[in-house]
């Protein structure tokens, strides 16, 4: 009868909690992309070239993890709340506050495999999609593979059992303190009417809005120094905070004032439902809000350098194919025919860079240039420079 | 302690009676420093077994906080409960459990069944958790669905029955495992006037033909005149104490609004 009762809960649970399960389910597959991506072949392949890029990966995962163990905390405990008077019931029925945690437990785990299974296939399309995005910011050719890495799936799997380890710990923690009164009245806990009193708060609205703006400002400016930027990145979260701090009482001030605005159309019911949502999901908003802001920050800063990148090459390297002669009358024509057999050439320059006994244009090439320095020397066996005296510049 | 004692039975008659419950001084406060509220003052009764007691009061009089520490959902501050002669306050948490599981059944005023479960499952749960065989288990539950009349809609969930027949499947739950008290807390608060009067038969149903014991407490004048007897809470303390003796349930009513009209709205002591 008891399993009976876990199965079914588990199902009602995942139709109640329907935006959890998706949630679940979202974070799974990204976790899926990122972990498949470390364990990748094709990502092997840009690792050698970009090291970083393992490193980024991995800080990504890890605050994913952090993510995840925080959610699954919120929801596993938020779930307790709605059901207290249902675990009350159980406890009046006869049951053991053992035999409750046994059941939560199991529930929680029904639902944690099933938002895990259902992001593997979601997940495994992240993977391919976060690496495609990495190859095109390189501007690397990309094949999607099938390719499909067991390793992705069982760290996945681990850091949400952990998480979920976590919180039902916690959870038999918390069920243990509890009475029976206090399972029968926890979902009462919103009933008592509590007006947000503290109006002085709304000025935090001001001060994160005035800081926020200083912020871009700066950023916009380049007015941060190395050392001050993370005093400043400090400041934003903290304004982001203030800001939801101070939204509810910033609403319900508006109302009181009977402003015109709260008369027209539903406004007024907008209002308190936007003052009391703000007001109970305060840290949650801003959690997400920093978390959004770091996402978008960080994407910027993808596209920004892989731009630089771009216009850089097109700056330093405005041409595609170098070829270079120790002759100082070569004429590449062999080189010209074998291009020109195999690919589309559009224009080529040839210059004849041995003047007058002097290698300033050598130098700068050596300098400039990768490739002209480190020519193998065939007879020496070692890198070393070699005169270029004549060399020619293909567009294609 | 005394075991047994005289009462002056329903039928006027003085018989020896045997004590089922006792609250000896019972006090209740909730609060902190500087702000305490004292929900019950030294509030002292018995149930006899085989009665039909109900406990009224204003809103705020005490009345749901005296259902609460006598089934155990809440602790007492001061004083004792005695079952029989064990006196509850003095039992750990494991031994509550398996108090409430073997003595008592639960009658609520939204119901409390789990929705997961079939009308017949809700009541099968509570046998299960007993440790009932399943041949006992499917012959009680069957006699106690037929006695109550919801055999027709075991299979059902609670979401699909009406607010009476849920109620119904909550008092067959309460004593399918024949405890020896119901304790319902305003039982037909969610009801319509008729599902409240089938509800308030079936009590009598289950304290006259199945001896069974009930503690109702209700701020309805009408479904406390089905009680065999009414004590009376007032800033929680028992101020008054009725006994239907073998008055008919209309005069038994009227006498209740008697003593409700000079009771008014009670408020609960801020000390």
């Amino acid at each position: 009868m008891l399993n009976k009762l876990t199965l079914r809960n588990a199902k009602r649970s995942a139709k109640d909690y329907l935006i959890y399960l998706v949630t679940m389910v979202i974070i799974s597959a990204l976790m899926f992309g990122f972990h498949g991506m470390i364990f990748s072949s094709d990502m092997r392949a840009l690792y050698g070239e970009f090291a970083i890029f393992a490193a980024l990966i991995g800080i990504a995962s890890f605050f994913i993890m952090f993510i995840v163990i925080w959610l699954v905390h919120y929801m596993v405990n938020f779930m307790l709340e709605k059901r207290s008077r249902e675990f009350g019931t159980y406890l009046l029925l006869g049951m053991k506050k053992i035999q409750i945690t046994r059941i939560f437990r199991r529930e929680n785990i029904i639902l944690g495999v099933l938002s895990m299974l259902l992001g593997v296939l979601p997940g495994f399309l992240c993977q391919k999609i976060f690496v495609n995005a990495f190859y095109a910011i390189l501007d690397a050719e990309y094949r999607i593979s099938a390719e499909f890495s067991p390793w992705g799936v069982l760290i996945t799997f681990g850091v949400l059992v952990f998480a979920y380890l976590l919180a039902l710990v916690r959870v038999k923690r918390k069920f243990k303190k509890m009475h029976i009164r206090d399972f029968i009245y926890m979902d009462k806990q919103n009933e008592r009417i509590v007006s947000e009193s503290k109006m002085w708060k709304k000025i935090f609205v001001f001060i994160a809005i005035a800081y926020i703006i200083c912020f871009n400002v700066l950023v916009f400016t380049s007015g941060m120094t190395d050392r001050s930027v993370w005093g400043f990145v400090g400041g934003l979260i903290a304004a982001i905070y203030l800001l939801y701090a101070g939204l509810s009482s910033f609403f319900v001030d508006y109302i009181k004032k009977k402003h015109k605005a709260i008369y027209k159309d539903a406004n007024l019911f907008v209002f308190r439902q936007l003052a009391s949502k703000i007001r109970t999901m305060r840290f949650t908003m801003g959690t997400l809000t920093i978390l959004f802001t770091a996402a978008l920050l960080g994407w910027t800063v993808v596209m920004m350098f892989a731009d630089y990148q771009k216009t850089e090459l097109d700056r330093q390297v405005p041409f595609d194919v170098a070829v270079f002669s120790d002759k100082p009358d070569a004429s590449f024509e062999e080189q010209l025919q074998v291009l020109h057999e195999n690919a589309d050439l559009g224009d080529f320059h040839r210059y004849n860079i041995y003047e007058n006994g002097t290698d300033p244009v050598n130098q700068f090439l050596y300098s400039h240039i990768d490739g002209t320095w480190k020519m193998k020397s065939l007879k020496m066996g070692k890198w070393e420079a070699v005169p270029i005296l004549a060399m020619i510049l293909i567009w294609g | 302690m005394l075991r047994y004692h005289n009462r002056i039975n329903a039928e006027g008659n003085e018989k020896k009676m045997e004590r089922l419950l006792y609250a000896d001084k019972v006090e209740k406060y909730y609060g902190a420093k500087g702000n305490v509220t004292k929900a019950l003052n030294r509030v002292e009764f018995e149930i006899i077994k085989g009665e039909f007691t109900g406990i009224m009061g204003a809103s705020g009089s005490g009345k749901s906080t005296l259902l609460n520490v006598l089934s155990t959902i809440d602790s007492v501050t001061a004083g004792h409960i005695y079952f029989e002669n064990t006196d509850i306050t003095a039992l750990k948490e494991e031994q509550l459990a398996a108090f409430r599981k073997e003595k008592l059944g639960f009658v609520f005023q939204d119901f409390n069944l789990l929705d997961t479960l079939t009308i017949e499952e809700n009541i099968t749960l509570a046998m299960t958790l007993r440790g009932s065989d399943k041949q006992e288990t499917g012959r009680r539950i069957e006699e106690v669905m037929k006695q109550l009349g919801i055999s027709e809609i075991r299979g059902k969930f609670p979401y699909e029955v009406s607010g009476g027949q849920k109620q119904r499947c909550a008092c067959a739950r309460a004593v399918v495992n024949n405890p020896m008290i119901i304790m319902a807390d305003e039982p037909t608060g969610a009801l319509d006037s008729k599902s409240a009067q089938m509800l308030l038969d079936t009590f009598i149903t289950l304290n006259e033909e199945m001896d069974a014991t009930i503690l109702m407490v209700t701020h309805d004048a009408f479904s406390a005149s089905y009680c065999k007897r009414i004590l009376f809470l007032k800033d929680g303390e028992i101020f008054h104490e009725l006994i239907r003796g073998g008055k008919s349930r209309r005069d038994f009513l009227n006498q209740i609004l008697d003593v409700l009209s000079l009771t008014g709205g009670g408020v609960t002591n801020a000390e």
